[in-house]
């Protein structure tokens, strides 16, 4: 199969569904009389946990397992991507998921909670790390104590972290190929500029950096451990605290007296297009960050967010777009989260010049809001959607939990506030925050305009690093000519076939619960058929002569449809010595699908290119070269496509030309057989050419 | 980005059998006849949602019901015309334009004349209002997913939209537009056409199925895809025969009162227009009596494919634990042995059931990969095949198998999406189909169905460079 022909088929098919017409402007806001004032959402539903602090310092939060069946247990440390040596910490949590020690017989943590039929799940934010184990319910205490063996483990080896880092790098750079622009949006949750400082980042690290940073950040005293589990969370909890029950009680680390770690400030991002250039097509991804808190600034924050867009669609942005002539782009939304910060990214594919513009579109319609605050309208819909946007943060089993442990451990207001009134000093100085705070477009592929502003171009990955082109199969590179040509020998020769121009024969049509019909045909290469059947005694003649196509039944004539015509054409088209003589004038070509061992017959399965017929194969005897099967698609004169096969025997010479006097035709899986038997067959031919 | 030919058939039905075994849920039928399945949980702060549906193209356009799917959130007549009925025209002219261009793809004039009646199609309708609504609504991340022999849209809402959503679905069932299937049409094709040249199993398996099982619509899905454009009339009833609510099951899961939410979608789902229609029944594949074996040459890696056509009514799980144990990867009974008799290059997958179906009929589908060749690797296959059909697996074996396959489950079971589109898709697709939960699978079940499945005759394909 060509993709150059796909692609280009495809091409034309787009081409021509020219996006240039005018489009309907999206509609106005309804007007609506002023809403009354927005009451406040009800709360979400919070899970209570049972808050603990053990004697090693480590804070507890345990909850009931829901009836899923899976327990989880869960290890947030509070240091993240902004700790001093950027890398550092995803190095070190990763080493602490896939460590090993084979002479204490040891298995790493991902191991050892695969064995148990669960998962590991590690994300690392800006200001916290986080493991995340999910295993079926019976399991928890044995996935719980394979944690507390990985927290107490020895410092690894340098050959195996450096493995562990080689391996983080491969994997990142994969993420990154494979999804640029949410890998980019991830980086820059995580303090990074951009996917190449995020790789090189881990790239700077060497192994013996983890184990200080483990032995000072991954303390009780630094961490949360949430555990849902089944049964009473009050008793669970208890369990745990016990120091020698062989829980996480047992944990208790050496003092250090290395001072705590300072954290990096977190960088001030800047308002930009961040670009990477590339062949192919260009895709353009707004960043929306999304307040995950409850206080009446993230709610406003919430709100606005929703006047601007609603999931890529509506809003002020939607109204902006069409009036600067990109209304035709279509956004696709997906959200981007790490382990303490959330951004909803929106997608679209564009041209570079509307890439280029996007940005400033973006910006005008997120300051309209300042300027123009919503209207009752506005609000009411934003409201609606951004109950739903508090709530994207724990689309996920595993991030709820982490979600709700981090609000009931640090006392965070879970009830939920509404959201300012316009006018308000709150509803200013949120919208004020909103305008202002940095707007990210993240552009992939094609070249950057001359023109663009604000445009900072970056690349995947860091300098040196490539990405690998995937190679694609390459289609089948036999030719088919071989089996034909044999075929064709086999039938009489290329030279007599080129000659062949149709025929003229004679026979006798039978089928199961109908009377034989005797038959006499005349056809033509070039599509002229005369068809007289004999059925019980009434003569039906059908003649198909250039554009006029018609059936007689004595002195009844009517005339058949275009479609009718075309079927019965395709009848004589696929008789073998049609197929043959149409390969020999290079009008018809084949490829090969397979070699066929089917009993005690090899066949090679040749299949017809082109649209001529739908899915004819024929079917090549490998001893004898004869075609003993042509099978195809048809569609029926009720619509209906059927498989038909037509098998083919009973080859006799006429005219120096082999020529099958037998022909069984049978629909779909062997139903409403037919059998057509030749007492003569004719094969006409043009005259040889002039020596 | 269609993922049809790799449709990891055993993991669904491990998934399916597994997450479905540890939901609490309700099912009804809706007076229209569309099945309802509710997971309640009072935890989760969304609801999500799933619909699924089977696939049912007809022959010549594999494909056209996913079509039908993604330009169905494209809008409808009521949500997105500027004016239904000149849209409606408008678009049947854009219909007749491209037959018109397609039977004589050179003339200039015919091109022309379709870029201009799709232009004023084009202005009468908005691609962009029904996502407009949906996400007023609101919903998130409303998508389309290929779960072949299904397709399923899953989205996000919350409980106090349940009601809104509804109305929604029920506009989108019976008022669909396609207004954009001439753009949908050509980027399925080309995904499907990338999808092939990407994997060359594709033309091994192709063969296996054109043996086996030459009607089964999946082998249009693994043939080259038709470039030309479906006509709108069976576009559209493509789409009426795929949308029958007694071939839909819609998934609820989350955070919302049952019986509420019973009441409401009892009331939403209440008729349809659309025109009866009955599905063709699965292709069920008939036992190999003689040898069928093909060689398929032009692959750039060796490989050769075996398949055993399976029992009838195998429980999903047995079969699944079976077919990991036997051959799925270098640990499993075929993937050591090929290890101990030298084949160090060997890597070894299989699919069971294979081609994707309902009711789990179909064939078990070994497929081995080598670089070093293929040359007497069916036979080594098959004889390893059948050796490990002797002794039943260890109980350390079983729990690896076992672990592995919760593990999918877990994973699963962590994103309530893919818990829905689950839920969904098993009543769909198994709704009769026994299930044994993990713990009770059985070695020597395990071997019983071993035995019974590798004592058939099989049907081999070679792929050869």
């Amino acid at each position: 199969m060509n993709a150059r022909r796909l692609a280009g088929a495809a091409a034309t098919l787009i081409a021509a569904s020219c996006s240039g017409g005018p489009r309907p402007e999206p509609p106005p806001p309804p007007v609506q009389a002023p809403a009354p004032e927005p009451a406040a959402p009800a709360p979400l539903a919070v899970e209570h946990g049972k808050v603990t602090r053990l004697d090693n310092g480590l804070t507890l939060f345990v909850t009931a397992a829901p009836g899923s069946g899976d327990a989880q247990v869960q290890m947030t440390f509070r240091i993240g991507a902004l700790a001093p040596q950027p890398g550092l910490a995803e190095f070190a949590l990763e080493a602490l998921c896939a460590g090993a020690d084979a002479s204490l017989g040891r298995s790493s943590l991902e191991r050892t909670v695969a064995d148990l039929g669960g998962i590991v799940r590690t994300d690392v934010g800006a200001n916290t790390a986080w493991i995340g184990i999910r295993v079926p319910a019976a399991r928890w205490q044995d996935a719980q104590a394979a944690l507390l063996a990985a927290l107490v483990a020895p410092a690894q080896p340098r050959g195996q972290l450096e493995r562990i880092r080689d391996r983080m790098i491969e994997d990142r750079c994969a993420a990154v190929t494979a999804r640029p622009a949410a890998n980019i949006v991830r980086a820059r949750l995580l303090g990074r500029p951009d996917t190449a400082a995020w790789i090189a980042a881990l790239l700077d690290r060497d192994p013996s950096e983890v184990g200080l940073f483990q032995s000072r950040a991954f303390r009780p005293e630094n961490a949360v451990c949430a555990l849902q589990v089944p049964g009473d969370p009050a008793a669970a909890a208890a369990a745990i605290s016990r120091p020698g029950a062989g829980g996480l009680a047992r944990w208790s680390p050496p003092a250090i007296a290395a001072p705590a770690e300072v954290l990096r400030a977190a960088p001030v991002a800047a308002s930009e297009t961040l670009w990477v250039p590339g062949p192919g097509p260009c895709t353009a991804s707004f960043v929306l960050p999304v307040a995950e808190e409850r206080g009446i600034d993230a709610a406003t924050t919430r709100m606005l967010q929703a006047c601007l867009t609603l999931d890529g669609t509506g809003g002020r942005l939607e109204r902006l777009l069409a009036e600067r002539g990109l209304g035709h782009l279509q956004w696709s939304s997906e959200v981007v989260r790490t382990a303490d910060r959330l951004a909803v990214v929106l997608t679209t594919n564009a041209t570079p010049p509307e890439a280029a513009r996007l940005r400033e579109v973006f910006t005008i319609a997120r300051d309209s809001l300042r300027d123009v605050p919503p209207s009752a309208s506005e609000i009411a819909l934003a409201m609606r959607r951004a109950r739903l946007t508090a709530s994207l943060g724990q689309l996920d089993e595993l991030s709820r939990l982490r979600e709700q442990a981090m609000a009931g451990t640090s006392g965070a207001n879970v009830a939920e506030s509404p959201p300012a009134r316009p006018g308000s000093a709150d509803f200013d100085r949120a919208v004020t925050a909103f305008a202002s705070a940095p707007s990210t477009l993240v552009v992939v592929g094609g070249t950057i305009p001359s023109d663009a502003k604000d445009v900072r171009k970056t690349d995947l990955l860091p300098p040196g690093m490539r990405i690998a082109a995937v190679e694609a199969a390459s289609p089948a590179t036999n030719e088919s000519t071989p089996w034909l040509d044999r075929a064709a020998d086999a039938i009489g020769g290329a030279s007599l076939l080129r000659r062949f121009d149709g025929f003229e024969a004679k026979g006798r049509l039978q089928s199961e619960g109908a009377p034989p019909v005797e038959e006499t045909a005349s056809w033509r290469t070039n599509g002229t058929l005369r068809r007289v059947r004999d059925v019980l005694g009434k003569e039906i003649e059908t003649k198909l002569l250039g554009n006029t196509w018609t059936e007689s039944l004595g002195a009844e004539t009517r005339q058949l449809s275009a479609s009718d015509a075309a079927a019965l054409r395709r009848e004589y088209d696929r008789h073998p010595l049609a197929l043959l003589a149409a390969h020999t004038k290079n009008t018809l070509r084949f490829r090969p699908v397979a070699q066929r061992t089917v009993g005690d017959r090899d066949l090679m399965i040749l299949q017809a290119e082109g649209d001529r017929f739908d899915r004819l194969r024929i079917h090549v005897d490998a001893g004898s070269h004869l075609i003993r099967v042509v099978e195809v698609w048809e569609t029926m004169a009720d619509g209906s496509t059927v498989h038909l096969q037509d098998a083919w025997s009973d080859y006799r010479t006429v005219d120096g030309l082999r020529v099958p006097f037998r022909r069984v035709t049978t629909q779909d899986e062997g139903q409403n057989r037919v059998e057509l038997v030749w007492s003569r067959w004719q094969p006409l031919l043009t005259r040889p050419a002039a020596k | 980005m269609w993922p049809a030919p790799d449709v990891r058939a055993a993991a669904l039905v491990c998934v399916l059998a597994a997450t479905v075994a540890a939901q609490q849920t309700e099912t009804f039928v809706a007076p229209d006849g569309t099945t309802f399945v509710l997971a309640p949980d009072p935890a989760m702060p969304l609801v999500h949602w799933a619909v699924a549906t089977l696939v049912l193209d007809p022959p010549r356009y594999a494909g056209l019901s996913l079509a039908t799917m993604r330009s169905s959130l494209a809008g409808t007549w009521t949500a997105g015309s500027v004016d239904a009925d000149r849209e409606r025209a408008a678009l049947d002219e854009q219909d007749r334009a491209w037959r018109a261009w397609a039977a004589a793809p050179g003339d200039a004039s015919l091109l022309a004349q379709l870029v201009d009646r799709t232009q004023k199609a084009e202005g009468l309708g908005d691609r962009a209002a029904f996502r407009r609504v949906l996400a007023a609504l609101p919903v998130h991340r409303p998508e389309i997913v290929d779960r072949y022999p299904a397709s399923v849209v899953v989205l996000s809402t919350v409980a106090e939209a349940i009601a809104d959503v509804g109305r929604a679905l029920v506009d989108r069932r019976e008022h669909v537009a396609l207004r954009n299937l001439h753009v949908v049409w050509p980027e399925i094709v080309v995904e499907r056409g990338l999808a092939q040249l990407g994997d060359p199993a594709t033309r091994v398996r192709a063969e296996v199925l054109a043996l086996a099982m030459p009607d089964h619509p999946f082998g249009r899905m693994l043939d080259v895809p038709e470039t030309a454009m479906p006509p709108r009339d069976l576009a559209f009833a493509t789409w009426q025969t795929t949308q029958r609510p007694e071939r839909t099951v819609h998934a609820l899961v989350g955070a919302f009162d049952p019986e509420a939410v019973k009441a409401t979608l009892q009331q939403t789902f209440e008729a349809t227009a659309l025109p009866p229609s009955e599905a063709p029944p699965p292709v069920v594949p008939r036992p190999v009596t003689s040898l069928r074996r093909s060689v398929v040459t032009g692959l750039p890696k060796p490989m050769v494919a075996i398949a055993f056509v399976l029992p009838p009514d195998l429980d999903r799980t047995l079969l699944t634990v079976t077919a990991h144990w036997l051959a799925r990867g270098p640990e499993s009974c075929l993937g050591q042995d090929l290890l101990r008799k030298g084949r160090k290059t060997a890597k070894v997958r299989v699919e069971a059931p294979w081609p994707p179906t309902r009711n789990a009929a179909g064939m078990l589908l070994v497929e081995v990969e080598d670089e070093a060749g293929v040359d007497k690797l069916a036979d080594l296959v098959l004889q390893a095949c059948r050796q490990v059909a002797v002794a039943e697996p260890t109980a350390s074996a079983l729990a690896a198998v076992i672990a592995a396959e919760q593990r999918e489950r877990t994973a699963t079971a962590n994103d309530p999406r893919a818990i829905a589109e689950a839920l969904a898709l098993d009543r769909l697709l198994f709704p009769k189909a026994p299930v044994t939960p993990f713990e009770r699978v059985d070695p020597k079940a395990v071997l019983r169905v071993a035995t019974r499945i590798v004592s058939t005759q099989p049907i081999i394909v070679e792929g050869r460079p």
